[in-house]
């Protein structure tokens, strides 16, 4: 391997890893803070890109990223209502009942914009490669990772540095007790959730130009970030992030040296991490 | 009266814990409710709280008047506004945030305007909490975690405090310090509701005792006048 093609693939797995780790920071927000694990976050993921899609036609890729966070923040605000009668319940019931709303979303996104694939028209700016040090890299994949980790930056900010942030770590960790504090929690869940909606709605629209996509695979989406969830830690917001990463690099290099199965590959790290390490590789043992 | 519970029934799923629990609370006053093990003191300060709903498999029966407002069917954390603070048995501090964290998040000023206690106040009154200012809670003492859930407490500037075993697993010199923080909020004129097993402590905090028995309040009494038959009688000691 060249070392240009190294470094690419680094960039690949990188990028890939850091906008699958705002998905996985958005289940984990509310499957700490509310008990629920949202199995139909994908949906709102490729809301993301849809809306960024239609927005940049209109209006330009700068309106369509802000766009898509800012829409499927107020689809979460709102959604947290009929997912309350969730809480407490037994995890097969919010199973069926996220996929229910996943479906729901992902059919109206067919009835708006039909089955075809739709891929974000790139700005001429992003487009090909901007040389750095004699290295070629490709413009796009260097946004997706700075706007990615600025997102990152600013959820991290948010969580330990800002009063709201502190209401979440708190209501993490003792719920009723924040509540007898005089703090309406339920009123936080719902920004809770719109947070936790937008995270993957930024992350379905940053990925939007790399791939087409189609209203369905929001229904896989899930899926495709359980490896992560596991590797990292369910909970674990922190734990998530170096094993998105984790996660990004092997696929980008596996799609390399094992194109035929690399697909596997995070799921057999997801297996292997299960049994050796059941709570998560980057989760202490309580 | 500042508090007036009347005939409280409470229940955990079928099981009936509180059969008609009488209690009042004058304003300024210390009063305590004594018993064993399991005989429904945390049940009875959960409910006044609002922490005994449908959403833990609670149900309560009776009326809670607290300055006139029925709490019996609101929301914990309207409860909390109208003046509430709850010290719950097991602490319960925050503990993946800071001790300075676990107090602003308590931060609320009292219902009348009452400004009485901030951090600076707080730290006066507890200066360990000062020096740890920026651990984690999980990091505290049993001791210095009892202290924060106190000063959590009064940092919703409060009418009326209300503290479930406080002394529970701790050293006796740290039982000594304990008598001492009460006695001064007392002295500051905070109306106070605790639940203990303790007898030796319950005498020293309070003005009026509850002896609780099988969810009911077998006697009551200004606690320096209760003869020692009826703690014979009620608590074996
Ligand atoms: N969540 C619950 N579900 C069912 N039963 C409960 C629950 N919590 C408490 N109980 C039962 O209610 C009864 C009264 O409990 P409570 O906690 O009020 O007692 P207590 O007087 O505070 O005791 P202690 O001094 O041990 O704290 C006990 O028999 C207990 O087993
Ligand atoms: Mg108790």
């Amino acid at each position: 391997m060249s070392l240009s093609t190294f470094i690419r693939t680094v960039i690949v797995g990188i990028s890939n890893g850091m906008v699958n780790y705002l998905v996985v920071a958005g289940i984990a927000l509310v499957m700490g803070g509310i008990g629920l694990v949202n199995f139909g976050q994908g949906a709102y993921y490729v809301l993301g890109a849809y809306i960024c899609f239609s927005l940049t036609k209109l209006l330009g890729f700068g309106w369509g990223l802000l766009g898509a966070t800012l829409i499927t923040g107020i689809v979460g605000y709102f959604i947290e209502i009929p997912f309350r009668r969730l809480f407490g319940k037994h995890i097969t019931y919010m199973l069926l009942y996220t996929m229910a709303f996943a479906y729901i979303i992902c059919d109206i996104m067919v009835a708006i914009w039909g089955y075809q694939l739709v891929s974000t028209p790139l700005p001429h700016y992003f487009k090909g490669l901007v040389e750095i040090f004699g290295v070629r890299f490709p413009k796009y994949y260097l946004f997706m990772i700075f706007f990615a980790t600025l997102i990152a930056i600013a959820f991290f900010i948010m969580f330990y540095k800002t009063k709201l942030g502190m209401y979440f770590r708190a209501i993490i960790s003792d719920r009723e007790m924040v509540e007898s504090l005089g703090i309406n929690v339920k009123s936080l869940n719902s920004i809770m959730f719109a947070i936790s909606i937008a995270l993957g709605g930024i992350a379905g629209a940053l990925y939007s130009p790399l791939s087409g996509q189609s209203p369905k695979e929001g229904l896989v989406i899930f899926g495709n970030i359980m490896p992560i969830l596991m590797i990292g830690g369910m909970r674990n917001l922190k734990g998530a992030l170096p094993a998105a990463l984790l996660v990004g690099l092997v696929n980008s290099f596996g799609a390399i040296y094992v194109p035929s199965i690399y697909n596997l590959l995070p799921f057999l790290l997801m297996v292997i991490v299960m049994i050796i390490k059941p709570q998560g590789l980057f989760t202490k043992k309580e | 009266m500042i508090l007036e519970v009347n005939n409280l029934e409470g229940y955990y799923g079928l099981s009936q814990i509180l059969f008609g629990i009488n209690l009042e609370v004058e304003k300024g006053d210390s009063v305590c409710l004594i018993g064993r093990n399991g005989v429904g003191k945390t049940t009875t300060l959960k409910s006044i709280v609002g922490q005994l709903n449908p959403k833990v498999n609670g149900k309560i029966k009776g009326s809670i008047k607290f300055d006139g407002t029925e709490l019996v069917g609101m929301p914990s954390y309207k409860i909390a506004r109208l003046g509430i603070a709850y010290v719950p048995q097991g602490r319960h501090i925050f503990p993946t945030l800071t001790v300075k964290e676990n107090l602003l998040i308590a931060e609320r000023v009292g219902v009348d305007g009452d400004k009485t206690w901030t951090l600076e106040r707080i730290y006066e009154l507890f200066p360990r909490l000062k020096e740890r200012e920026n651990s984690k809670g999980e990091k505290l003492s049993g001791g210095e975690q009892q202290m924060l859930t106190i000063a959590r407490g009064l940092m919703q500037n409060p009418k009326l405090l209300i503290m479930d075993e406080i002394i529970e697993g701790l050293a006796p010199i740290i039982v000594e310090e304990l008598v001492k923080v009460v006695s001064e909020l007392r002295n500051r004129g905070i109306t106070i509701l605790l639940a203990e097993q303790s007898l030796k402590f319950a005498l020293e905090v309070s003005h009026k005792c509850y002896i609780i028995e099988k969810g009911e309040v077998v006697y009551k009494g200004v606690s320096s006048e209760i003869p020692k038959e009826v703690f014979v009688k009620y608590l074996g000691t």
